[in-house]
């Protein structure tokens, strides 16, 4: 793809442009992008400095070099180094053409699109935004953390959503979900009506029956696929934690492998840990049984050896803060995931992240391809 | 509230379950509390072991002494009440009502059922829930900022019990709320945002007592008028500058000896947990202005090129709401032990790393000092 032209140059209203001290060869320079804290550094000389110290987004290179040398200095040289500084700045996303940015501005999501514009040069955010508005989330369970997840992945601007959920709103999900006080009705229903109202735009399919097993979730998966929906513009978030999260993984990795389908573990939590992740690419990290596998070699207890109190149907607490937080990681991986590349990419691929409710401290752990995965290794049957 | 020794006929054991139960080698029985992960160790015999599968709250206490061994009723009796009285005590096993029992109107405890469930584990007794969820639900929450941070504040907030709130934001919602703020709908653009917030919180809680007030905070607000009965001031509008308004409210709320939260989730500190200020306790936004102020004192970045950047500044919807998210757990954990991390957390996307700021008192803070 051709880049096209930076006519309109300006430095990017949410970087800062900070000198830091004189070198040999100029300024040392930070530019620090305020939405993600990145800061990136670069060695620039004076009379570069001073062009940038000009990129309002009015004038062209030329005007800017112009501006600087009145009409004093070597203006083609000067000209020529700067759109070469400027195509280094652009790629790194320091310096936009004001055009495109408009563009952006103008859009009900320009926040969101800002946002990327920290790992997407402003040519590619047209295309990025695409990306979001055509791919599909399919989440299995909005109770708790589904809702959630359905919420922010609308509002980002993800196009297609599928719900999948048997149950009905009753009073004892409003600690913990997203739902408009409709007793009685299909979560589903509800859920799909709201977002519809915060994007008219926003297709979302509904599947108001259990996911009991593999070919419950097939048939959602392979009407997705029927409509040329390529595999890795589809995300599906295991949200479902009945009867446990284990028996939900089973069925959406069993799934997923084989149609190279990426999936999230939108996790839940377990009392006061948070738990998030992991979100896995198949072949392209371990996949839930790769995980599962170095789970079973951990004994973070020290009492498996030990004969455990067997305690069926426990009903633990929840809270709603700790199941949005659960969420809005699973979203972001969503979203990592679909505009997965060189430039962005999941962050919980074969990791797996707590939150402590006591410190608000979040705990990676990572993981591993394990050779003699039943799943994806040596001899694996997705292999 | 029923105990195992006032009511053995009502009482039902029923062992927490927030609590695993393992049965070790020898007489000891661990039982691992789950949230804290705390252990407690208890040597007990061999029937005493065995009657913890008992304690579903099928059966009262009394019908539980009938089952145990009829040759050495006495003493295994008092032996049996004496263990339950025991794990009572230390928060393990709890009546089967115990949600019921609580002092909370009806659609109140059923709506936050599993709300109490999770304070259980962490209070580890019925009293201790309802000590905090008493704090919880007594307290006025005066929110100034409906915005992105704010909004998810106002669906969390009405989650966990909270009920009394005083809404303060001038703005109305745009088309651009859309990817920020919770309570966004495309049939309320053009509605005052402490207006859709408050229908907001009424649909998770219709009997919430809800004030606003379509204002901004300037320096000549008198804060009394609108805030003057808030028991929390949270602040999560960054209009006209954060800055001083965190000075402007934080101050408010010390001298009137209430809780200031500074909350996270503008500009550059998208992922911001924010901060607890309370006095006498933490460092107050005064101590925090001024630690920053230092902080950066080096670094001066070139006026901006673009002057008008208001609208350019970025962020994702998960990023204010995990703003939101940190300031509401926060405040709990405060409301049931007074515990504050008075460090200031960042969040960075990339690889979801945290950077914390350890921020104390400044010996020669003007204000703690002449508050």
């Amino acid at each position: 793809m051709k880049t096209p032209e930076l006519t309109y140059p300006r430095l990017r209203p949410s970087v800062a442009m900070a000198p830091v001290h004189q070198t040999v060869d100029g300024i040392l320079c930070d530019f620090f992008m305020g939405n993600t804290r990145v800061n990136r550094r670069f060695v620039i000389q004076q009379d570069l400095f001073e062009c940038l110290k000009l990129l309002d987004g009015t004038k062209n290179a030329s005007d800017v070099v112009n501006s600087v040398v009145g009409g004093k200095g070597d203006c083609d040289f000067l000209h020529k180094k700067l759109k070469s500084l400027l195509h280094v700045l652009r790629e790194k996303n320091i310096v936009e053409d004001v055009k495109m940015a408009e563009i952006s501005e103008a859009d009900p999501r320009r926040r969101v699109l800002s946002f990327l514009g920290d790992f997407f040069p402003d040519y590619r955010l047209v295309e990025v935004q695409g990306r979001l508005q055509s791919a599909v989330v399919i989440i299995c369970g909005i109770g708790g953390v589904g809702s959630w997840v359905a919420h922010f992945l609308c509002r980002s601007g993800v196009g297609h959503l599928v719900l999948i959920d048997p149950d009905v709103v009753q009073p004892s999900n409003l600690n913990r979900s997203l739902f408009p006080n409709k007793f009685g009705e299909k979560k589903v229903a509800v859920l799909s009506e709201l977002l519809r109202s915060i994007d008219p735009h926003v297709r979302v399919d509904v599947q108001d029956s259990k996911i009991q097993g593999p070919n419950d979730l097939e048939k959602v998966v392979e009407v997705v696929l029927g409509s040329s929906i390529p595999p890795r513009r589809i995300v599906v978030v295991n949200c479902a934690d009945e009867p446990n999260v284990d028996f939900t993984n089973d069925i959406i990795g069993s799934v997923c492998m084989p149609r190279h389908i990426p999936h999230v573990v939108a996790g839940g939590y377990n009392l006061h840990l948070g738990l998030m992740g992991p979100t896995v690419i198949p072949f392209r990290g371990p996949c839930l049984e790769c995980v599962s596998m170095s789970l079973k070699k951990v004994s973070p207890d020290g009492f498996e050896e030990v004969r455990k109190l067997d305690r069926p149907l426990r009903k633990l607490g929840s809270l709603g803060p700790m199941v949005g937080l659960v969420s809005a990681f699973a979203a972001n991986e969503a979203i990592r995931t679909i505009l997965n590349g060189d430039r962005l990419q999941p962050a919980l691929n074969g990791q797996r992240m707590e939150y402590d409710f006591f410190t608000g401290n979040i705990k990676t752990t990572g993981f591993e391809r394990q050779a003699n995965c039943k799943w994806c290794g040596h001899h694996g049957i997705y292999k | 509230m029923k105990t195992p020794t006032c009511s053995p006929e009502t009482f039902s054991p029923l062992l927490r379950d927030g609590v695993d139960v393992y049965f070790n080698q020898g007489d000891e029985v661990t039982f691992v509390y789950l949230a804290t992960r705390k252990r407690l160790y208890v040597a007990c015999e061999g029937f005493l072991q065995d009657s913890l599968a008992w304690l579903t709250g099928r059966s009262t206490l009394t019908e539980l002494l009938a089952r145990l061994p009829q040759s050495e009723n006495q003493s295994a009796q008092k032996k049996f009440l004496s263990f339950i009285d025991y794990l009572f005590g230390r928060g393990i096993v709890v009546d089967k009502d115990w949600i019921n029992d609580l002092p909370f109107p009806p659609d109140y405890l059923l709506r936050l059922e599993r709300h109490m469930n999770f304070l259980l584990d962490l209070c580890g007794t019925p009293d201790g829930v309802v000590s905090v969820q008493e704090s919880v639900c007594s307290c006025t929450v005066g929110l100034v900022g409906v915005g992105a941070v704010g909004g998810w504040l106002c669906a969390v907030l009405p989650m966990m019990g909270f009920g009394k709130f005083i809404l303060i934001d001038p703005a109305v919602v745009g088309p651009s709320s859309l990817s920020r703020h919770a309570f966004h709908r495309t049939d309320l653009v053009g509605m005052p945002k402490v207006q859709a917030a408050e229908a907001f919180i009424k649909a998770v809680d219709l009997s919430a007592d809800v004030r606003t007030h379509q204002v901004a905070v300037i320096p000549e607000t008198d804060l009394s008028l609108i805030l003057g009965d808030a028991s929390i001031i949270i602040n999560t509008a960054d209009e006209p500058y954060i800055g001083h308004l965190n000075i402007v409210l934080g101050r408010f709320a010390f001298r009137k000896g209430i809780p200031f939260f500074a909350g996270g989730g503008f500009d550059a500190h998208l992922g911001c947990a924010g901060e607890l200020l309370v006095k006498g306790k933490t460092p107050c936004a005064d101590c925090y202005s001024a630690y920053f102020k230092q902080a950066v004192a080096d670094w001066k970045p070139v006026t901006h090129p673009v002057h008008f950047r208001r609208n350019s500044f970025g962020g994702l919807p998960t990023l204010a709401a995990f703003s939101a998210f940190s300031a509401a757990i926060a405040l709990l954990r405060y409301f049931i032990d007074g515990s504050i991390t008075s460090d200031r957390t960042e969040l960075y996307f990339q690889a979801y790393k945290q950077e914390h700021f350890k921020i104390s008192k400044r010996e020669n803070c003007k204000f703690c000092n002449h508050p």
